[in-house]
């Protein structure tokens, strides 16, 4: 069942006091949280928050495109370790 | 252990998938892509199975259930394809769609020097963790301390140079 409309999107209060407050003094620091069902809301886009995946913070650069998704899905909390060196794959910025 | 960060394209071959078995009766090869772009094998000519020298002829790819279906020259039936389970499949890096600006192969990335704007070294580029946005980049420092993480952002990754076996990067400042 989805959240009811009425309630609007979760919101970790202590991370939206740390961004308002890094937007504030219009500073650039990382963020840590652990807060992984937060939404990711308008102000937090340009600041970079570390969210915990269960082991460490993975440091995540918020871009416009992922406001409304949950933090959670940006840090998995499983890592596949199955391509070489040699794969053809790339960086992805 | 692959190919070293300054090796020229040309001279690398780049697993494009693992050969998992045989499809139908013709001698198609059922591949595991692991490919960042597995549309363009439908323009790769040839291709390395396991540590063979020569290259063998694509014929043809298609793809089917999240797989790709490869018709390689002399490659005719099942039990030839039964033979080649758990190959590596490789293709030249001159046959690799070419890196977009500010693209770089996994091979150019992990080994690298990482400094910061000051020239002061942070460690070395270990891994690559994906996540569900960019990448991100796990430095080992020389020390052999906690491990540092920093995401594969222009913001933060200023300056990417394989040849020379280094990367500048402004590092995080935490709150």
């Amino acid at each position: 069942m989805s959240r009811s409309s009425k309630k609007g999107p979760y919101i970790d209060q202590n991370l939206r006091e740390k961004v308002d407050a890094l937007n504030q003094s219009n500073e650039r620091r990382v963020i840590r949280t652990w807060a992984r069902a937060s939404t990711v809301f308008p102000q937090m886009v340009g600041h970079t928050v570390a969210i915990h995946n269960g082991k460490v913070h993975v440091p995540i650069f918020i871009s416009e495109q992922m406001v409304g998704h949950k933090l959670g899905e940006f840090a998995p909390t499983r890592t596949y370790r199955g391509h070489g060196k040699d794969a053809d794959r790339r960086g992805r910025r | 252990m692959g190919p070293d960060a300054a090796t020229p394209l040309a001279a690398v071959r780049l697993v494009v998938g693992t050969i998992v078995g045989p499809h139908g009766v013709r001698g198609e090869v059922k591949l595991r892509v692991v490919t960042d772009d597995p549309e363009h094998l439908g323009h790769v000519p040839r291709v390395f199975i396991g540590d063979e020298p020569r290259p063998r002829r694509l014929l043809g790819v298609r793809f089917h259930g999240g797989q790709a279906l490869l018709r390689i020259q002399g490659i005719t039936t099942p039990e030839a394809v039964d033979a080649l389970r758990g190959r590596p499949v490789r293709i030249a890096g001159s046959d690799a769609r070419p890196p977009a600006p500010g693209e770089y192969f996994l091979y150019q990335l992990l080994g690298l020097e990482v400094i910061d704007e000051e020239g002061t070294a942070l460690g070395r580029v270990a891994d690559v963790m994906e996540t569900g946005a960019h990448d991100v980049l796990v430095v080992a420092p020389p020390d052999g301390g906690a491990d540092i993480l920093l995401p594969n952002h222009p913001e933060v990754v200023l300056d990417v140079r394989p040849d020379e076996g280094q990367m500048v990067v402004r590092p995080l400042v935490y709150e």
